[in-house]
């Protein structure tokens, strides 16, 4: 016996009398028939279109048998059959280019999760209780037709609501299509970090309400006011693929990278020059650097056309926003001002970037009109290095009203205007500010149906829940709003069969639309899902958009229209703060979370495990702080805080970090489900929480960077910070 | 002491679902390995092991009135379930090991050299060890490379 066996058996014979008693694991399985031929050992390539944000990367996904454990007829047991085992990106995507990022790589866990709902549920206890029976999906079914079959035989059709997730797709469409033509208005559609105020801007500014596309692999100089955009904003991942050309991929040439934000992003991280602007001042900055260009003439002052005439005083070449003007207010000094003004017009193909916290403030719609008209300024709308807008085949799906309006219409009156709501991909009761009161109107829906694949914290309200397949068991599409220069559409069928007796939700609302007691009319054409993707991408085009996964769309929009170039009203220029500043001294920033984002993510274990690459902490949310703020009020490293507004408090660890501003606290979003799944359940606490629920006028989007809040040491350190290499303690690894 | 086999990288002994006759199977029904059971042998890495499904090819209509038959057709396939099965070759993950069949069937290596002469057994034994040194050994009389990434990864 050598020397690493003697050890191992001397480690072994203290554990093998009780472990012996287990026997062989394998020998207890009840295995059923697989339906599938299958060969042994070889993998097999498939598509797939990541369901992990809007961007719509296309992913493959390597596919070979495996064993895998399921319910059969109530009855649980272990399958043979072809399995999803890991996703990449797709190479010939136009947006991710065979990359893919960390939450589209632990989107398999979706599949396998081991908390997923796996039939029909009805409500059985009290709504939140989370007491649900299992029901055949024939009498689901029933059920949802027996409720729409009352709305309609009191003409009451309008009653019927849909909440889903913004994003333009097949299946969106479809759920637009299907309350149309049953006489309900269009769905409500959801995002915590929403960039409807971008959209808003460039509809007036460039014509075009959607989020811009940056060819930064031909840019020399880009600054960013506030986009995490290599790491959760917009199109990540088909911005990080050109960032690096930009930086590295051209010989001789390395493009300048400044970040202006109050804390330090992945994104600022990455950048040369790091600037702290305060909260709500970003567009003032925007004009500032406006403002030394033309008074220097590096640029003529009407390149910036119709984009500039939004913005009051460019004629006059903005005569409040001089250098002294913009330090008083950004906290940014004059002479540095200047200089960066004149490297972004010297440095050209320059860009500008505005996206995440400077959007949401109450004057988001006015800091992003100042970035487009600097970016028109500079020349950089629809040229190389700038900025320019994916191209869009057909009309987007209407949008109904926001959601702050649909919960405050259902909480009005005595009868709520809405008696049936489909939730479909959206958990906005964890996701709204207190102030919105969603949980309240959505307890006052007499039948609320949910297509949710987990319980989460709005599900777990449903009465009625109709689990949805898994992204990897049914058609999938998305047409990417940015990130390619071409219209497409990113699509794939399933690349495995179902795990459970779960159903397509599209097929669903087919399914349900023939079995009304009177049909919806017109009637939808479709008996499933990829009839409907198949007739909309056309016979040609599917061949090879199965094929490769994605495929061009013609008869897209062309790439630029012209702006309005005038305001119907006035827009708030100066921010406005939830909060009174004595009483509550600090900017509450939120943020999405590089491994959660809003949080819809927080049940993947690798997400969790995933260490934060700012600060490593993983498995927990935190606080973070400046060293000056925390030295003077007494707070150390992991110690907890309270964090409270005007409306609401929440406790976390602190986490001291130099990159934020003094008068800044942020704190990630995406921990503090009360409901979701054995991994997110009851872990750390939600942001969301403690914002007020102001919103930017124009929109209704959530102005979620704008409420002031004050901090409190509670106590010492407890452990509930974890980071990444420190040692855990048996309690924190386990999992309810 | 099914842990300490696992501890030690060894596969614990197989045990099947039923005594299945290999013997009867090749010597009176005149199947052979690859043909019908273990066919994937040919086209993948592994053999595979059939499913239920192989079986009631033939036993729909052959030797239906035997007890064992009877079984499975009543108590597996009529109910949608398969026979548990267990590998009884195999390396353990602690091996890392990638075994691949098809240049073994190219070398024309016979399936008796590793498994033993299993169309004389009934329930299938392990009869040859898989040790390190049993597949150098053959590798170096063959002139097989004997790399360690041919084998280990």
């Amino acid at each position: 016996m050598d020397r690493r066996n003697f050890i191992k058996l001397t480690a072994v014979t203290g554990g093998a009398v009780t472990l012996a008693g287990c026997g062989n694991p394998e020998h207890e399985l009840i295995r059923f028939v697989p339906d599938e031929d299958l060969t042994p050992g070889l993998a097999e390539i498939k598509n797939g279109v990541c369901p992990q944000c809007s961007a719509g990367c296309g992913t493959t996904v390597r596919v070979m048998q495996g064993d895998v454990d399921t319910v059969r007829g109530g009855q649980a047991g272990v399958v043979t059959m072809s399995l999803a085992k890991k996703l990449e990106g797709n190479p010939t995507h136009p947006v991710n280019q065979g990359t893919l990022c960390p939450r589209g790589q632990a989107a398999i866990q979706i599949a396998y999760h081991p908390d997923r709902i796996t039939q029909p549920l009805k409500r059985r206890g009290a709504r939140g209780t989370n007491d649900f029976q299992p029901i055949t999906w024939d009498a689901a079914i029933a059920e949802l037709v027996g409720q729409l079959d009352m709305l309609a035989s009191s003409k009451a059709q309008p009653a019927l609501a849909c909440w889903t997730r913004p994003g333009s797709s097949a299946r969106r469409d479809l759920t637009a299509l299907f309350l149309a033509r049953f006489g309900a208005p269009p769905p409500t559609t959801f995002e915590l970090f929403s960039d409807d105020v971008l959209r808003r801007a460039n509809e007036m500014s460039f014509g075009r309400a959607q989020l811009p596309t940056f060819d930064l692999a031909a840019s020399r100089y880009v600054i960013s006011f506030g986009a995490d955009f290599l790491g959760t904003w917009n199109s990540p991942v088909a911005h990080t693929a050109a960032y690096g050309r930009m930086r590295q991929g051209r010989p001789g040439i390395r493009g300048a990278f400044v970040q202006a934000e109050p804390r330090m992003s992945l994104t600022g991280a990455s950048a040369d020059e790091w600037v702290a602007v305060r909260p709500g001042t970003e567009g003032v900055l925007a004009l500032g650097l406006a403002h030394v260009i033309m008074r220097e003439k590096l640029r003529p002052a009407d390149a910036a056309g119709r984009a500039g005439a939004l913005v009051d005083g460019w004629a006059r070449g903005l005569a409040d926003y001089t250098p002294q003007a913009v330090e008083q207010k950004t906290s940014v000094k004059a002479a540095r001002v200047e200089r960066l003004a004149r490297e972004l017009a010297d440095q050209r193909p320059s860009v500008a970037i505005i996206g995440g916290a400077a959007l949401a403030q109450a004057n988001g719609l006015f800091q992003a009109l100042a970035v487009n008209a600097l970016n028109a300024l500079l020349g950089s709308v629809g040229t190389p290095g700038g900025l320019s807008f994916t191209p869009q085949a057909g009309a987007a799906s209407g949008t109904g009203k926001t959601l702050r309006a649909a919960a405050a219409d259902i909480l009005a009156g005595d009868k709520p205007p809405v008696q049936v709501l489909l939730v479909d991909r959206v958990n906005p009761v964890y996701a709204t500010p207190p102030g919105w009161r969603v949980k309240e109107a959505l307890l006052k829906v007499p039948f609320v149906v949910s297509f949710a694949s987990f319980v989460d914290d709005t599900s777990v309200l449903a009465d009625l829940i109709l689990p949805d397949h898994a992204f990897l068991e049914s058609w999938t599409d998305a047409r990417p709003e940015s990130g390619a220069t071409m219209a497409l559409a990113t699509v794939a069928g399933p690349a495995m069969k179902p795990l459970y007796q779960t159903r397509a939700t599209p097929d669903v609302l087919l399914d349900v639309a023939k079995k009304l007691a009177a049909p919806i009319k017109p009637e939808l054409p479709w008996t499933s899902f990829d009839q409907m993707l198949q007739a909309t991408i056309g016979e040609e085009a599917w061949a090879v958009a199965t094929k490769q996964g994605w495929v061009e769309l013609k008869g897209a929009q062309g790439q630029r229209a012209e702006g309005k170039g005038q305001r119907e009203r006035e827009i708030a220029r100066e921010p406005v703060f939830d909060g009174d500043a004595a009483a509550y001294p600090f900017h509450f920033l939120p943020y999405a979370s590089q491994a959660f984002l809003d949080g819809s993510l927080a049940h993947l274990p690798w997400l969790q495990e995933m260490p934060d690459p700012i600060s490593t902490a993983m498995w927990s949310v935190w606080v973070e702080i400046n060293p000056q703020t925390a030295g003077r009020l007494g707070i150390g490293d992991g110690d907890v805080v309270e964090i409270a507004s005007a409306h609401g408090s929440v406790r976390a660890p602190a986490l001291v970090s130099p990159g934020i501003a003094p008068d800044v606290l942020a704190m990630p979003a995406g921990q503090g489900h009360e409901t979701f799944t054995r991994y997110a359940s009851g872990r750390g606490s939600n942001p969301v929480k403690v914002l007020g629920p102001s919103v930017e006028q124009e929109t209704g989007a959530l102005a979620w960077a704008a409420t002031r809040v004050k901090i409190t040491r509670i106590g010492e350190a407890d452990g509930g910070l974890i980071r990444f290499g420190a040692s855990l303690t048996e309690a924190e690894h386990t999992h309810r | 002491m099914a842990a300490v086999r696992e501890f030690f990288g060894l596969r614990a002994s197989a045990q099947q679902p039923i005594p299945f006759p290999h013997q009867t199977h090749v010597e009176k029904a005149m199947l052979k390995c690859t043909e019908t059971c273990h066919e994937s042998v040919e086209k993948g890495p592994a053999a595979g092991i059939p499913s239920v499904k192989t079986c009631m090819i033939c036993h729909e209509s052959i030797a239906t009135d035997r007890p064992l038959i009877m079984k499975i057709t009543n108590d597996y396939y009529k109910k949608n379930l398969d026979l548990p099965w267990q590998r009884v070759y195999g390396f353990t993950p602690e091996s890392h090991v990638r075994f691949n069949h098809a240049p073994h069937i190219r070398a024309k290596v016979e399936c008796t050299n590793c498994h033993g002469d299993v169309a004389k057994m009934t329930v299938a034994e392990r009869k040859v060890d898989h040790s390190m040194g049993f597949c150098v050994d053959c590798h170096r009389e063959r002139k097989a490379s004997n790399d360690c990434l041919t084998c280990h990864f």
